[in-house]
């Protein structure tokens, strides 16, 4: 099974060092099973399809979006910026 | 035209000013967002902001490019990230237009929006240990 390196953010940084962990989806996979397969992997993922967010290349994507081969893919909590 | 600017350095109201300024416009207003030090009834030290660089970038330019379709203005947005102190300067809106009552409207939604949809996040440091800032909640973080 292909292997997608997930860039964290927010608390989620600090369950890995360096803020990536490596998780193992199946071929084309959506946004929605790499949130699965995060969870499955490790379950302080468990609920992170419904309360945060993703982003593919740098863009916001749906949970419904094809992770292209190679692409970056980022787990983006509720954000606090201003 | 619109203009951000996502730095880790000092930002000023006149600096955004004079890029939200024209001979045309009657009205330029700023809001600037401060580091307090007090959060959900906790006490604040000091502030990190993380920002997810490439996303909020283009983020922060999707926002301003919205408002100048909105409303006859111009918008610019600088935030900070890294390390702040109390009292000092994370964010500021600035907005020109030929007249003040757009202004002020496209102001309102421009940090609005950005407070929802910008890849930014506080970590708040204080005496009861530091905690991410998610949305409504506090996670208590992982000591450096």
């Amino acid at each position: 099974m292909p292997t997608i390196i997930v860039h964290l953010y927010g608390h989620y940084q600090d369950f890995y060092p360096g803020g990536l962990v490596a998780v193992e989806v199946p071929p084309l996979a959506t946004v929605r099973e790499a949130a699965e397969a995060l969870a499955a992997a490790d379950p302080r993922f468990l609920g992170v399809a419904s309360a945060c967010r993703f982003a593919v290349n740098d863009a916001y994507a749906s949970l419904d979006a094809a992770i292209p081969h190679d692409a970056t893919v980022a787990l983006i909590p509720p954000v606090s910026g201003g | 035209m619109a203009h951000v600017v996502l730095t880790t350095e000092i930002i000023t109201v006149p600096a955004c000013e004079e890029l939200a300024s024209s001979e045309t416009y009657g009205a330029v207003l700023s809001f600037s967002g401060v580091v307090r030090n007090h959060s959900g009834g906790k006490q604040v030290s000091f502030l990190e902001y993380d920002a997810y660089v490439p996303l909020a970038q283009s983020e922060l330019l999707r926002i301003a490019n919205e408002a100048e379709a909105m409303w006859p203005v111009t918008a610019v947005i600088a935030h900070r990230y890294g390390r702040l102190e109390i009292g000092e300067v994370s964010v500021i809106v600035s907005i020109g237009s030929a007249h003040r009552a757009p202004a002020f409207d496209a102001c309102r939604w421009c940090i609005d929006t950005l407070k929802q949809d910008v890849p930014i996040w506080k970590r708040e440091t204080g005496p009861d240990g530091s905690f991410w800032i998610e949305g409504p909640q506090s996670v208590k973080a992982e000591d450096r």
